[in-house]
């Protein structure tokens, strides 16, 4: 790892700046922040629970290389 | 166990003894409220009954047919909506509190209004989960729907309160919204027909949203026929001209749609394929990414849907809602844009695989309804809940906005049921198949007691 690379903010599902593998543990209270999002610490560990079930499917359809053709579906017809 | 026989439908049955006079709309209404009073207290798939209103447009309807007025072709036939669709009168809940305050609906949901323009007559909300994001119906507010043919099993959801209703027999059909399989699981654990138009088909003006890249509304019931004419009214569209259903090419999905799946529900598609004649099988690509696709648009769509609220006053929330919004509100652009791209790369696939095939035939669930004390199903092995995987066969296809009728197999024991998919704009298809299965005693629905259909004038 670069020292560029350490002390940049990790992103969800990628490798922190500790050293360790923080997957499962996403940063949750800085993206609440971000949108503006009060998470009540009753709700904490649910949401960082959902938040690392969609990073797993998020991790899962990354994984696959799309053409640069490929558009997004906004106005999708069946 | 008691099954309604009628050839041409039950609600169809009701609409031509009221349009003869043999019945009155309002005394089938009545019966049907006190039913449900009575009987729903098992199952709780009834959150508001509409009796006034309802007992009121019945009356219109008698005296349509008393002045020898054409009282529309669904007459006096009674039907509950899922609480997500407007009811002139109504505060639409979506099954949350968050909701309770806003002011009645001053019109229709448009397929409302089209329903109750051909005579029907709304006469009770129905249970789902919160914002129509589960496939259990378990809701904190409400309450859990149960299964009418065990009630201590998941009636599925999240149009769980319009499936079990109608397995129940206190309603000849419901209407009900899928955006993962919300109609399909529910109607498939319930042992009734279910139908997922073609996305972008049915008007959802007055229909309160979940994801509006997946959203779409139809209805649930008793037979082939009833579905077909409440499609049609609800679509605005006129009665579907059928194909012979030996000129529609069948194939059953495998791989992933072959995996995770019981013996019976194995055997049952076993049963259409041989009855059918048709054995060709075919293999979607990359599902497991479609399902994600699918769940992560859901997440980002329904949680920015929810943000403003979500700042304000999360704690209102049910407690399985709630966590699910938040982490789908804070999903990277990034995320949601790769999903709405992979979107377009697997409609091209899908479109390949449909020059083969007319429909495709698949299991609408692994198996038969979860326990309720023991909400989990069995993936690859391992244990997961029941409530974000039931969708498992349905998610994918929701992806693609093809349309889907769900079929109860007909089986001993516990409801099984498959998904008839096929191309856009081809229900016509689907409806051919469904009804040579439910011609054929391959599927059929089985309600507990059709309390609707107790009459002295036989179908």
């Amino acid at each position: 790892m670069s020292s560029a690379a350490s002390v940049s903010p990790s992103a969800p599902g990628t490798p922190g700046a500790a050293g360790h593998d923080d997957r499962k543990v996403p940063p949750v209270a800085d993206m609440a922040r971000i949108i503006g999002l009060s998470i009540p610490a009753a709700c904490l560990p649910d949401v960082v629970a959902n938040t690392a079930l969609l990073q797993g499917y998020a991790d899962l359809l990354g994984g696959f290389a799309l053409p640069d053709d490929c558009e997004p579906a906004y106005e999708y017809t069946p | 166990m008691s099954v309604v026989t009628c050839s041409r439908g039950a609600a169809l049955a009701i609409a031509a003894d009221v349009r003869a006079g043999r019945r009155s709309a309002v005394s089938v209404v009545t019966g049907v409220i006190a039913d449900m009073e009575i009987r729903d207290t098992r199952f709780n798939s009834v959150t508001r009954i509409l009796g006034a209103a309802a007992v009121a447009q019945a009356e219109e309807v008698d005296r349509a047919v008393a002045a020898g007025k054409d009282p529309g072709p669904l007459a006096g036939v009674p039907f509950g909506v899922k609480d997500l669709f407007d009811v002139r009168g109504e505060v639409t809940t979506a099954g949350s509190i968050v909701l309770r305050d806003n002011l009645p609906a001053t019109a229709d949901a448009t397929v409302v209004a089209r329903l109750r323009a051909a005579g029907a007559v709304p006469v009770a909300t129905l249970n789902m989960d919160e914002f129509a994001y589960g496939f259990s119906t378990e809701n904190a507010h409400s309450g859990t729907t149960r299964n009418p043919h065990d009630p201590a099993r998941l009636a599925g959801g999240s149009s769980g309160g319009s499936a079990a209703s109608v397995a129940a027999g206190m309603l000849p059909f419901t209407l009900g919204s899928d955006t993962n399989g919300s109609i399909r699981v529910p109607s498939s654990l319930c042992g009734v027909w279910g139908l997922k138009p073609t996305y972008g088909q049915m008007p959802l003006k007055g229909v309160y949203p979940f994801v509006a890249s997946l959203d779409v509304v139809g209805p649930m019931a008793s037979t082939v026929e009833d579905l077909q004419a409440v499609y049609s009214i609800m679509a605005g569209a006129p009665p579907l001209a059928l194909p012979d259903v030996g000129d529609v090419r069948v194939a059953r999905l495998g791989g992933w749609f072959a995996s995770n799946i019981s013996p019976e529900l194995t055997a049952g598609i076993d049963a259409v394929m041989a009855h059918l004649g048709r054995d060709r099988v075919i293999e979607l690509p990359e599902v497991a990414r479609a399902r994600a696709s699918a769940f992560l648009i859901s997440a980002a769509e329904g949680g920015n849907l929810h943000l403003p609220r979500l700042r304000r006053r999360a704690m209102q929330y049910d407690p399985a809602t709630r966590g699910r919004l938040m982490a789908g509100a804070m999903l990277p652009a990034a995320t949601f844009v790769q999903a709405q791209r992979f979107r377009r790369w697997f409609r091209e696939q899908v479109h390949a695989a449909l020059a083969q095939a007319d429909v495709f035939i698949a299991p609408a669930t692994v198996g038969v309804a979860p326990r309720i004390d023991q909400p989990t199903i069995t993936l690859d092995g391992k244990t997961v809940s029941a409530r974000a995987n039931l969708g498992i066969f349905t998610q994918p296809i929701s992806l693609t906005g093809l349309p889907v009728l769900a079929a109860p197999l007909a089986v001993d024991g516990l409801p099984l049921g498959i998904q008839l998919i096929g191309r856009p704009g081809g229900e016509d298809r689907l409806f051919a198949v469904a009804g040579e299965l439910q011609r054929a005693g391959l599927a059929r629905c089985q309600p507990l007691d059709a309390g609707y259909a107790r009459k002295d004038s036989g179908c």
